[in-house]
């Protein structure tokens, strides 16, 4: 068992100068208020046996949480703990020291273990070999040695997992608990599931694959039946059979059609079917471009097309013709000819001249009447105006040849050169149109003799005078449309031809996609006989192999591991059932029970706390009561008679919180009967339960005393109790 | 499994439904187990333990399940059936078959198997290599011979099979 004997600080958290401790008596009290540097020495002791694993979040302890191991109000410190430690075989020392080296911010740390032989070894190696000396962890060391506030809360107040892992630690049971966490760590079920998801999954892909490629093979199936291919027709040999009879088809009509044979290479096999059938409707196309007769058809096709635009050009031309000589025609009819119109025109107005001229002279007479009739009016009795003469009733007789005759002259007169007017206007009009027919008739004959021209140049001829030209063009474009129909007959069956060659194609294409899709279809066949399909297949039994190992170690280890925790509570059940009675004094407690099952869910350890009566305590216990029973526990494990570990010191940091006065002497007194089996280390800032010690303990005692620490000096310690 | 074998098992179950499906199957396995040369082959309907098969020295009795997830339920007269032909002298064996794309069947050990909900994988640890080989191949054929058949004829068609074969029938 390893107890320690001496400690030296230096530098370390609220130390400056090198201070020493002696741990030579079985009990050494650290007295002080707070912040006076009591848990800073017990840290200490951590950080010499631990180095980092002490500090941290890791550590499961708040107040670690950003936890600086040199003293901080220090320029350039160096930090150095020694702890000399008792061995059976002699003494060892332990220095772990840390120091900054220039231009580096980061502290390096070392650790020197020098053992009872006298070697002495450094680095990895005296980490290594220290941490196989002391054969606990840190956290163990918190529960089993160091009885830290936080783990005596973790063994009654917190979830009953971390009560039942603070136990097992208690007991020892760390290493079975490791391997119990860490094979549930690496959760080789939960792995193995996902590998079997995957692989679901992969299963799942490869189903709809599947179906869809099934879907595909019967769709394949079904055109090509509709293809009038029957199922015993979808095969390879068909398909090449078909192909070859393509080739040969294409072959002959590019023989028959006098064209140059296309390029087509007969197909051996799958792959040579679908360059096969690439190849054959690209010559399939390109033949048809080249039909025989279709460049003369096209030709021939643009001729006809213009010979029906002239004979339908020379038609209108034709009926306007007839339609300007009906109206000439009709004209005639009405007004007579042209030419006699235009005859009785010059006639008409010389007629017109004359009687006006006999109009004016009519006036001429008339105005001489009016004038001696005017005179007469005015001169009844007055001789004629013109001779002189008296003449009996003149007036009279002047009005009568006015009314009589002269009046009667000037009516027909105005009546004739009237009528004369309106007739060679007439006349005029109808001279006019006729000669806009005329005008007409001649650039009808400009088109006509045009329309000649154009007939001569498209059939190539000379027109005689009395050629008919739509005639001639009608002719010739029935010639035209008869040889179209030959050509187009000859064509047609070419093309028709061509088309039996590509639905062949078309077909064997069918066939092609059919055989593909059962190919694709077989593929996913193949998978299961795949190399790496078996490959995965055995390695999922590995993995099967591997969980199922695993659950039967868990199972082994659970066994082992409540067996132990049985045969360690069968030996401490007693002092821990005294112990707390001891520390209680509960007087409805008469019997502590501890006992230990295995929660088949977790495999670990699960303690019942129970009295006498089999009922759990834990809800009914007050915070002392708690604390009681938690020092209880630790305290009967560790003075039972079976050692739970090789450190045989425990260190208390405040042991007497949140009990009261009879706690406190209690307590005191259940240390002294501790102080029997191991050596305690005993910090308290409590002055009541510090003077309990003083006066219970009945070991051999040091006392350290903590004065007022200042950044400046450190901790103030003087030894001895007072 | 064979794409073909897997389709025809596929229609199979979607024509007769999971119960008589895992029947059928259970006909078709101890086809198998005959074309194995196992001379004595039992199939039973109702009572007692699904198949046995057996060749002189080698004595196999066999609970078979057949299931679309990943799990099949173990129960307790299963393993009372199997413990009791043990006594017997029979070496216990349970046949699953998966009805999934890439899974076949898988033949174990079911001498440390508990009764409960059983997770396929976890029967791999326990797999009878061999005979396991054997069986999916001779099953492959069986249902190539008699798939179409079993769509209509279903459980009544094989029996007449079986009978055919020697193999005798119990339950009925």
């Amino acid at each position: 068992m390893l107890t320690p004997i001496r400690l030296r600080i230096e530098g370390f958290r609220g130390f400056r100068e090198a201070v020493d401790f002696t741990f030579d008596k079985p009990v050494t009290q650290l007295f002080g208020e707070n912040r006076s540097g009591k848990s800073s020495t017990l840290n200490a002791i951590e950080w010499v046996l631990f180095g980092d694993d002490c500090c941290g979040k890791q550590t499961g302890i708040r107040e670690r949480v950003g936890w600086t191991v040199d003293n901080r109000h220090m320029e350039s410190p160096v930090v150095c703990v020694e702890l000399e430690m008792a061995l059976a075989a002699g003494n060892c020392l332990i220095r772990r020291s840390m120091r900054r080296r220039p231009k580096k911010t980061a502290l390096e740390s070392s650790l020197q273990v020098t053992f009872p032989d006298g070697a002495t070894i450094s680095g990895s190696e005296a980490e290594h070999r220290l941490g196989g000396l002391l054969r606990s962890s840190f956290r163990d060391f918190l529960t089993t040695v160091y009885q830290h506030q936080e783990s005596i809360r973790a063994i009654v107040t917190q979830e009953p997992k971390d009560r039942n892992d603070a136990i097992d630690r208690l007991l020892g049971l760390t290493d079975q608990r490791n391997i119990l966490d860490a094979l549930d760590a690496a959760k080789l079920a939960q792995r193995q599931k996902q590998v079997g998801d995957r692989f679901g999954n992969f299963g799942q892909q490869i189903q709809t694959a599947l179906n869809q490629r099934q879907n595909d093979v019967v769709e394949a199936r079904q055109q090509a039946k509709n293809a009038g291919i029957a199922t015993n027709q979808l095969t390879l040999k068909e398909a090449l059979e078909r192909a070859k009879a393509v080739a040969d088809a294409i072959k002959e009509f590019a023989a028959s059609a006098e064209l140059k044979t296309p390029d087509v290479n007969i197909p051996a096999d799958m792959t040579g079917l679908v360059m096969f059938d690439k190849a054959a409707k690209t010559a399939i196309n390109g033949m048809r471009g080249k039909v025989p007769g279709t460049a003369e058809q096209t030709k021939l096709v643009t001729y006809h097309r213009d010979l029906s635009t002239l004979v339908t050009e020379l038609e209108g031309a034709q009926n306007d013709r007839t339609a300007l000589e009906n109206s000439v025609l009709a004209l005639e009819k009405e007004h007579g000819a042209q030419k006699a119109i235009l005859v009785e025109i010059p006639l008409i107005s010389a007629e017109l001249e004359l009687e006006q001229s006999r109009l004016r002279q009519t006036n001429g007479q008339a105005a001489v009447i009016k004038e001696a009739i005017a005179f007469l009016e005015k001169n009844l009795e007055a001789p004629c105006p013109v001779c002189g003469t008296m003449v009996p009733d003149l007036l009279e007789t002047i009005r009568r040849l006015w009314t009589d005759k002269l009046a009667i002259l000037v009516n027909e007169s105005v009546g004739k050169i009237n009528a004369l007017r309106i007739r060679i206007n007439s006349l005029r009009e109808v001279a006019e149109q006729f000669e806009t027919l005329s005008n007409k008739a001649i650039k009808q004959d400009i088109e006509w003799t045009n329309q000649r021209d154009r007939v001569a140049i498209l059939l190539n001829c000379k027109l005689a005078v009395d050629d008919a030209p739509r005639a001639l063009v009608e002719v010739e474009r029935a010639r035209i449309k008869e040889r179209l129909n030959e050509l187009e007959e000859a064509i047609r069956e070419r093309h028709k031809r061509l088309d039996d060659i590509e639905k062949a194609c078309n077909d064997l294409s069918l066939i092609r996609d059919y055989l593909r899709h059962e190919a694709k279809t077989a593929v996913l066949g193949e998978i299961e006989k795949s190399a790496s399909f078996k490959q995965l297949e055995s390695l999922r039994d590995q993995i099967a192999k591997l969980v199922e190992d695993s659950s039967q170690i868990k199972t082994a280890v659970a066994e082992l591991s409540r067996e132990e925790g049985e045969a360690k509570l069968a030996a401490a059940e007693q002092l821990i059932d005294d112990y707390f009675r001891q520390l209680s004094g509960n007087p409805a407690v008469q019997c502590l029970k501890l006992a230990i099952t295995t929660d088949k869910r977790t495999n670990r350890n699960s303690y019942d706390i129970s009295d006498q009566d089999g009922k759990d305590l834990t809800p009914i216990l007050s915070q002392g009561d708690l604390n009681a029973l938690a020092l209880a526990i630790f305290l009967g494990l560790a003075t039972a008679g079976k050692e739970t570990g090789t450190l045989g010191f425990l260190i208390l940091d405040d042991p007497s919180q949140s009990l009261g006065t009879e706690h406190k002497k209690r307590l005191a007194k259940l240390l002294d009967r501790v102080s029997q089996y191991k050596k305690l280390v005993i910090a308290t800032m409590d002055a009541e339960f510090y003077e309990h010690l003083l006066a219970t303990l009945t070991k051999e005692k040091t006392s350290y005393r903590f004065g007022l620490w200042t950044p400046a000096k450190g901790p103030s310690i003087s030894r001895g109790p007072k | 499994m064979l794409i073909t074998t897997y389709n025809c098992l596929i229609n199979l179950h979607h024509r007769h439904g999971p119960r008589e499906f895992g029947k059928i199957c259970q006909k078709m396995l101890a086809i198998s187990y005959h074309r194995a040369g196992f001379g004595h082959v039992v199939e039973r309907g109702v009572q007692g333990v699904d198949l046995d098969a057996a060749n002189g020295e080698i004595k196999y009795t066999t609970e078979v399940k057949t299931t679309i997830s990943d799990s099949i339920s173990f129960e307790e007269k299963d393993a009372a059936g199997l413990a009791a032909r043990h006594a017997d002298g029979y070496h216990r064996l349970l046949a699953v078959l998966q009805l999934k794309p890439l899974s076949d069947w898988l033949i174990v050990d079911a001498e440390y198997l508990e009764p409960g909900r059983l997770h396929l994988d976890t029967l791999r640890p326990y797999r009878r290599n061999e005979l396991e080989t054997q069986l999916r191949t001779l099953f492959a054929a069986v249902v190539d011979e008699h798939g179409e058949s079993s769509l209509t004829g279903a459980q009544a068609y094989l029996d007449k099979v079986l009978f055919r074969l020697g193999v005798e029938q119990q339950d009925r």
